[in-house]
């Protein structure tokens, strides 16, 4: 790929770095678009898909913009790093990847980057009426006492295109979340509806967000372990394992073969729980009630065995920079084992009770179809991406972890 | 007046107090410390934008409405249903012609898409 | 009419009403217990045995809440629509037969409040007045939740009321009567057997009616919250709650009246026959809610127009030939 980005880019890089692994181009602030569109288009680089955009704050002042890019298919990732001084504007790539919106949102939220020709740029993770970039250095890391509960509660604005549509319509404008059953607290949409009909919706995020980056930034690299716990608190180890690779990576860290093993063990088994919340709240808010207590039930039996692995039953901080905390005990194997072979009769209730019930059927097919194309713009990943007919698992085209060994291989239930 | 209705009556008195008597006892009893934010209606926990109490679609009046005109026709079944054992083949003749008629405005309604739920079709 | 036969049918409506009061609060213990022990769990356990003085406390919670007049109700039809609700559905029960008679010092105790020429009349009339409350109840909240809620509830409860009133010609042409008491005694065979489309239409649109599981949603939690309720408390929610299990009783009762034998059934006596097929048929109630997802609006209201009013018509026509070939 390296030499593919030189041929393609070559005059106008400013660097081409290869560190642990990972390939990164530098380009001057001018250059980015130019080179943006060409990593999309050009079909030797194919860089689809904006798995992310963070800003880092690197003092003396300049910040450095982050891209991060995939290509689903050359299977290869790619860092764009561009570097401006404060209070210089960097041009938005949210006509190129429409997912940067958001991120360039929170870069524009949390460092105060702007970013020219953004359809959209204001805040999105603090509340409304905050004021300051809380992930700017300077800024205090417990907080700024000006921006107390007063400030932080503000005025309620109402999202700007939507009420001047809207004036003197029929058209009501209805908040929904974030103190709404099926929002979770964490979620505000502003809808606009027409009788029982959605017209537009506006999602306002930012309820749940604690400032994990600035947190870590003042911790040692285990200290942060927990932090990454609570990031998801639905698949914790999950998170954990994002972190502690990332740490791995740039210490040039193996790890044995058994952590790698149980990472991927206790790794799924989180991704079983995780799921199985996600389809038993979204079977709840359909109004299907009872789903969600069996799927808690089969949750609690991976619950009972975090709590044999490691004590905690949520936030279980379990992997370690460089493997897991402690060895299983063995009597966790004789129980995966039995719940995992135990969990496809599971399952197959779950089909019965929601993916062969005509009212769910009703319910849910053909509703908010995202095709293939608009999944990659926007950034979609992990089943999501998948159901929008992308054909695409990292665990299968980008191995990490232990998911690249040859005892990783997902089964059919056949084959059990 | 048909003496069989005053247990009705009594029914009626009966839920009547019922309901008066305890929504005034809980008003008596309960606790009460209201705050602006408190009785501010519901959205979510924010502050409600707008009134409640604006225009809504039109779509809600036209349902009332067929509801009233079907529900009339309903209702001229029900005498006609009572006796339909003396009426015989005559009854059933008369019967078919209203439903029938009844169809016609059904499958009227149904054309025109008054019982579609769509944005923006009457 | 005699003071003592106004002396029985105050007795009667009195004990009839208290009745109702304690099968609803028990029917909220049912529906708790019931889905609890289908969604492996155990329902209310604590207060009392197995739970069974719950409706009790939760009664005098509801009492101790703080009563709530959000600001910019219109304060009148606020605190009346609760009532409106509870009247009409408890009132209705005064029509149903409970059993035939029983003797109570030689005077023949007849187990029903009244009994008037239009009873099934009566009770769908009161069943559309709840539909008042309940639209009064979103709109005098002055917030969108309820608004909307009773916008839905208003629009859903007449629309699938023209299919309940559709669904029970059938049997009233059978029975030749509106008396519930002439219905009863005309069903030497349940009128379920001769009538099976006109029993499922009333108890789909039973469902509907009673804002239940999987047609409640105009207090659908996870979209509305609790729709047009949400800005009552204290003992004006308790009425709309309780309201909602009496109407469930008063349509259980009526469904058992019209379509299964009403207190007729062998060895055990009347009264006990007609709770067993009241409690059957709460028990159905429950056990739909534990079962199925909810209905979009609009399917919701494409299904009782489009669906379950031309059947009912029809059945109506195949009930009326039916009778002329076979008498």
């Amino acid at each position: 790929m390296k030499e593919e980005l030189t041929t393609h880019l070559g005059d106008r890089l400013a660097a081409v770095t290869e560190a642990c692994g990972e390939l990164t181009i530098t380009v001057l602030p001018e250059q980015l678009l130019a080179v943006a569109r060409q990593l999309r288009d050009q079909e030797a680089l194919a860089f689809t898909f904006l798995s992310d955009l963070t800003g880092v704050d690197c003092a003396a002042g300049a910040f450095e913009v982050v891209y991060h890019l995939l290509s689903m298919k050359h299977r290869s990732r790619v860092r764009i790093k561009v570097r401006i001084d404060r209070g210089i504007e960097l041009p938005s790539v949210a006509g190129i990847w429409p997912a940067a919106n958001w991120y360039e949102r929170e870069a524009y939220d949390l460092l105060g980057i702007t970013f020219a020709g953004h359809p959209d740029l204001k805040r999105i993770l603090t509340p409304d009426g905050f004021s300051g970039h809380p992930l700017r250095k300077e800024y205090p890391l417990r907080g700024d006492p000006a921006q107390g509960i007063s400030a932080q509660r503000g005025e309620v604005t109402m999202a700007a295109p939507i009420a001047a549509e809207t004036a003197g319509s029929e058209h009501l404008i209805l908040n929904m979340g974030p103190q709404h059953p099926s929002t979770h607290g964490v979620l505000r949409v502003i809808l606009e509806l027409d009788g029982e009909v959605i017209v537009n919706a506006e999602p306002v995020i930012g309820h749940l967000h604690r400032g994990v980056e600035k947190l870590a930034e003042h911790m040692t690299y285990n200290q942060v372990i927990p932090l990454m716990d609570r990031l998801d608190y639905c698949s914790p180890l999950i998170n954990n394992l994002g972190y502690v690779l990332a740490v791995e990576k740039l210490l040039g860290i193996e790890i044995p073969e058994r952590a790698a093993a149980l990472r991927v063990l206790l790794s799924e088994l989180t991704r079983i729980q995780s799921h199985l919340i996600w389809l038993g709240t979204h079977a709840l808010d359909i109004g299907a009630m009872s789903p969600l207590l069996y799927m808690f039930r089969e949750r609690e039996e991976i619950l009972d065995m975090y709590e044999e692995v490691w004590g905690a039953r949520m936030h279980l901080a379990y992997f370690r920079v460089g493997g897991v905390a402690a060895d299983v005990p063995k009597s966790f194997l004789v129980r995966a084992r039995k719940f995992l072979s135990g969990f496809y009769e599971k399952v197959d209730m779950y089909e019965a009770l929601l993916t062969e019930n005509p009212i769910w059927k009703r319910r849910t097919q053909g509703v908010g179809i995202i095709s293939g194309d608009e999944a990659i713009a926007l950034g979609l990943s992990g089943p999501g991406l998948r159901a929008s007919g992308i054909d695409w698992d990292l665990r299968k085209h980008l191995p990490y972890s232990g998911y690249d060994r040859p005892w990783w291989c997902p089964r059919r239930k056949s084959a059990f | 007046m048909n003496e069989g209705y005053i247990p009705i009556l009594f029914m009626l008195a009966l839920a009547t107090a019922f309901c008066v008597v305890v929504v005034i006892l809980s008003r008596l009893v309960g606790k009460r410390q209201d705050s602006s934010e408190k009785l501010m209606a519901y959205e979510c926990g924010n502050i409600p934008t707008g009134n409640a109490r604006q225009r809504f679609p039109i779509k809600f009046y036209i349902i009332a409405m067929l509801f009233i005109v079907f529900d009339i026709e309903a209702m001229f079944l029900y005498p006609w249903a009572v006796i339909y054992k003396s009426l015989k083949l005559f009854g059933l003749i008369e019967m078919v012609l209203f439903v029938g008629i009844l169809l016609i405005g059904f499958i009227y309604i149904w054309k025109k898409g008054a019982l579609e739920w769509g944005s923006r079709n009457i | 009419m005699s003071l003592l036969a106004i002396g029985i049918a105050l007795a009667k409506a009195v004990i009839v009403f208290v009745c109702l009061l304690l099968c609803v609060a028990y029917s909220t213990w049912l529906e708790r217990k019931v889905l609890g022990h289908m969604q492996v769990r155990c329902g209310p356990l604590r207060v009392g045995w197995y739970g069974l003085l719950q409706p009790i406390a939760d009664g005098i919670k509801l009492f101790f809440k703080e009563d709530i007049v959000v600001s910019g109700a219109n304060k009148f039809l606020y605190i009346l629509s609760p009532m409106i609700v509870m009247i009409a559905a408890c009132a209705s029960i005064a029509v149903v037969p409970f059993g035939d008679y029983i003797d109570v010092f030689g005077q023949k105790i007849y187990l029903r409040v009244a009994d008037v020429d239009i009873g099934v009349l009566y009770i769908f009339a009161l069943s559309s007045l709840s539909v008042y409350g309940i639209t009064l109840a979103g709109w005098s909240s002055n917030s969108k939740y309820a608004l909307l809620g009773g916008l839905r509830a208003s629009a859903q409860m007449i629309s699938y009321e023209l299919a309940t009133g559709l669904s029970i010609i059938g049997v009233l042409m059978h029975a030749g009567s509106l008396r519930p008491t002439d219905i009863v005694a005309g069903q030497d065979i349940w009128y379920i057997v001769k009538q099976p489309i006109g029993f499922l239409i009333f108890v789909i649109c039973a469902f509907a009616e009673c804002n239940r599981s999987p047609f409640d949603l105009p207090e659908a939690e996870n979209e509305l919250v609790p729709g047009f309720h949400v800005e009552y408390s204290s003992m004006k929610f308790a009425l709309f709650f309780m309201a909602e299990y009496a109407h469930m009783i008063v349509v259980s009762a009526l469904a058992a009246t019209l379509f299964l034998g009403g207190w007729r059934g062998p060895v055990l006596p009347g009264i006990v026959w007609f709770m067993l097929k009241v409690f059957a048929m709460m028990f159905f109630f429950i056990w739909i809610r534990a079962t199925y997802p909810r209905f979009r609006y609009d399917q919701l209201m494409k299904f009782g127009w489009k669906v379950l009013f031309p059947v009912a018509l029809l059945n109506i026509v195949v009930t009326g030939i039916g009778m002329v070939i076979w008498g």
